[in-house]
């Protein structure tokens, strides 16, 4: 399992409307796959709801996020960890 | 090379799909899950005290219907006497795996490293449903020969 740490900012708070950084954990496993040539290079969007707080209001929002997967692997689960 | 790097910055790359604020039906399964979180630890440990009233009364139980069953000053032998003992102690075993469950967790972590929370809370956690769930199979099986040795020394 890969865990990587990704950064993302939300440009207009919709409770507050300022910008806030949070900080996100990402875990993916990798499985073997046998590929196609149809497999090469394509990449599947996967969305993901999550709750963000805002640290001005300090109530939650929620926002969808768009993440990317090879063939041959899977994201396991996305984690807010907190603001930047 | 180049499809590689163009896969990688793909990657990388978050992009928003939609912001709003809470829904009420969000917000109300938000707040379920906070509570299922908080009283996760609790809710185990309040099934192992009550299943170890209900594991040690299921002795007394049984044993007062096996005499109700069984003619009286009859001695049993040997192979119906160990069918009749196995009940009883499977309940005995299961009342003791669920002692186990409900035994204080002593764990030591500091509150400001959330991970070490984590830690000690799905440690907790794993604990008393491995505990649980073992303790619950001995007391089903305990049932289920209870059941059988009544029926059988009933019929018999």
């Amino acid at each position: 399992m890969a865990i990587e740490e990704k950064y993302i900012e939300i440009p207009n708070c919709p409770l507050c409307g300022s910008n806030h950084v949070y900080k996100l954990k990402v875990e993916r496993t990798h499985f073997i796959k046998s590929l196609t040539m149809d497999d090469l290079g394509e990449k599947q969007a996967v969305l993901i709801t999550r709750i963000f707080t805002c640290p001005i209001k300090n109530r939650k929002f929620q926002a969808t996020i768009v993440l990317y997967q090879s063939p041959g692997e899977k994201i396991e689960q996305v984690t807010v960890e907190g603001i930047v | 090379m180049k499809q590689n790097n163009e896969t990688e910055s793909t990657r990388d790359k978050i992009e928003i799909e939609s912001i709003e604020p809470l829904s009420p039906h969000n917000e109300a399964l938000y707040e379920t899950g906070k509570d299922m979180l908080k009283s996760s630890i609790s809710t185990a440990r309040d099934f192992c005290k009550f299943m170890i009233t209900i594991s040690t009364g299921a002795i007394p139980i049984y044993l007062g219907l096996l005499k109700l069953v069984l003619p009286p000053n009859i001695t049993l032998p040997r192979t119906d006497l160990l069918l009749s003992i196995f009940p009883a102690f499977f309940f005995l075993i299961s009342a003791l795996v669920f002692i186990f469950g409900y035994f204080p967790q002593v764990d030591y972590f500091s509150l400001d490293i959330i991970d070490e929370i984590r830690q000690a809370y799905e440690k907790t956690v794993a604990k008393r449903r491995k505990l649980s769930i073992l303790g619950t199979s001995f007391f089903v099986v305990g049932t289920i020969l209870a059941i059988l040795s009544i029926a059988i020394h009933l019929i018999g």
